[in-house]
């Protein structure tokens, strides 16, 4: 634990518009990490994931990425929506980064197909978007992001659409692959039971301006089992998260009254 | 196919209205031809009338293909940079409301009559084709854009791989309404053109119908512009089903 980190955000901060939307955001993930971001709706968490993965530019502060994210197709990123190319099969969709990568055709289209296999898509690679249900989608997008067997993904709700089920086996489907390949998971979600099933670690984000209020380490092992869900010890967790989100929407009225 | 049925039913019930109607009320050829009159004139005539047809429809098609080159490939270029859209937007839209009729003498005067055809033909198509290649590479999903700058995409790999494909059902929006101006562009042309030497339009013997009253030939040459109109119609149809096989979200947008 005590080696360097994967990624680390030393007090950034990012303004909108002259709105303030993050303010002094500090935190760190280590390699092979899973870290959940909760927080009230429009805390910046979003803007989080997007400067990380360099769509927009932090205007204070630092963000320091370890030399394995730094080529091309090292952070993988899915978004709220699937966003699958339309005129695309799933196939050619997974294949995208790849593709981009400058790889060959064949051989994209060839760990396409794998990927697709291990996500249970098997008999869908020529499948339009269309065809898909909204869960295929996402499992889609997933293959995708992991299509480059990249050292860090950033995930921005990417189960808030899907019925519970859906996301349960997606939570658990997800967790295998991510764990196997040792990769480290960002995952901003609104739902408590959510983060804290998935995360080593998780951070609760303060309303508008968004900060880190409190982090939360998880007492669960890597490999964790469905049932864990119905234990005990989860519902305190998910009570213990709850309570230090309602904290951070209750500050948040101090801090935007200021 | 229900709906197909249907509008070929009220065609025909139309079409036999119309023969009873002329043969009931007497009413003289130089009025109203009856259809069949129409048709007997049609083969009677294809000496005359299968040249123009042939000659109309070939117009018609090289200057809509002129127009499909000529309009996604300044699209292209002026997509690349904002100034010389900017610089060519308001060529394109001066162009665009000019009426055609007005220019056509001029393009006479300076081409000559028979590449004033295929000019008229891809001038009033061009801009369908141009506007549908801008507004669709300008409609690329912001979510998508992303994507692909994450996965460090260049700018040849977006234009090819993203912008194009984003834009394809508007291009073939455009192609729906430049086939339909470009027939438009070809018969005016004719009226101002006359003939050429032994290339005489169907238009142009509508002209030469009407002057002589020859009333079923009239209806005969009007009757094959039409045909022409639903050949371009159902040509651009097919293509745009064809290149937007795997869209079939996007499809709404052309039917």
């Amino acid at each position: 634990m005590a080696e360097r980190a994967l990624l680390r955000l030393i007090g950034t901060g990012k303004s909108f518009a002259g709105r303030v939307v993050l303010r002094d955001v500090s935190f760190s993930l280590q390699q092979g990490e899973i870290l959940s971001l909760i927080g009230p709706s429009g805390c910046g968490k979003t803007t989080i994931l997007r400067m990380i993965a360099g769509l927009t530019e932090p205007d204070t502060g630092t963000i320091i990425r370890a030399d394995a994210l730094h080529a091309q197709g090292r952070i993988g990123y899915v978004f709220q929506d699937p966003t699958l190319m339309p005129w695309a099969s799933a196939e050619a969709n997974v294949a995208l980064p790849l593709i981009l990568q400058g790889k060959h055709r064949k051989e994209a289209r060839l760990r396409a197909h794998a990927m697709l296999g291990k996500l249970g898509l098997g008999d869908f690679t020529r499948a339009a978007p269309h065809e898909l249900s909204g869960g295929m989608r996402m499992r889609v997008a997933l293959a995708r992001a992991l299509i480059t067997d990249p050292a860090l993904i950033l995930m921005d709700e990417p189960f808030a659409a899907l019925d519970e089920m859906t996301r349960y086996a997606l939570n658990d489907e997800m967790l295998q692959l991510v764990r196997a390949h040792g990769t480290s998971l960002l995952f901003v979600t609104h739902s408590v039971a959510e983060a804290t099933y998935l995360s080593d670690r998780v951070a609760v984000l303060s309303h508008r301006p968004g900060h880190v209020m409190a982090e939360f380490t998880m007492p669960w092992p890597a490999e964790r089992a469905p049932t864990l869900r119905q234990d005990a010890r989860f519902t305190a967790e998910t009570a213990r998260l709850s309570a230090a989100l309602g904290r951070a929407m209750d500050d948040s009225d101090g801090v935007s009254a200021a | 196919m229900r709906n197909a049925r249907t509008s070929i039913a009220i065609v025909i019930i139309l079409i036999a209205a119309w023969e009873i109607a002329v043969r009931a009320l007497s009413i003289p050829e130089w009025k109203l031809p009856a259809p069949s009159r129409i048709v007997s004139t049609l083969i009677a005539d294809w000496a005359v009338l299968g040249p123009a047809f042939a000659s109309t429809l070939q117009v018609t098609l090289a200057g809509l293909m002129l127009a499909i080159v000529g309009g996604v490939g300044i699209g292209l270029i002026a997509s690349r940079s904002r100034l010389l859209e900017n610089a060519i937007s308001p060529l394109a839209v001066i162009l665009q409301v000019t009426p055609l009729v007005a220019i056509a003498p001029l393009l006479i005067i300076y081409i000559g009559p028979h590449a004033t055809l295929y000019v008229a033909a891809f001038l009033v198509a061009f801009f369908p084709m141009l506007a549908g290649t801008l507004s669709g590479l300008r409609a690329v999903d912001p979510a998508l854009s992303d994507l692909f700058t994450v996965y460090g995409a260049n700018a040849t790999q977006r234009l090819w791989r993203l912008e194009a494909p984003s834009a394809l059902p508007f291009i073939m929006a455009g192609l729906r309404t430049a086939g339909g101006l470009a027939l438009i562009g070809a018969v005016v042309a004719e009226f101002v053109a006359g003939t050429v030497g032994d290339q005489a339009g169907l238009a142009y013997r509508i002209v030469e119908a009407s002057y002589r009253l020859n009333m079923p030939r009239l209806f005969a040459a009007l009757v094959l512009i039409a045909l022409t109109g639903v050949i371009i119609y159902a040509l651009t149809g097919l293509i745009a089903r064809v290149v937007l096989a795997r869209w079939s979200a996007q499809r709404a947008m052309v039917d």
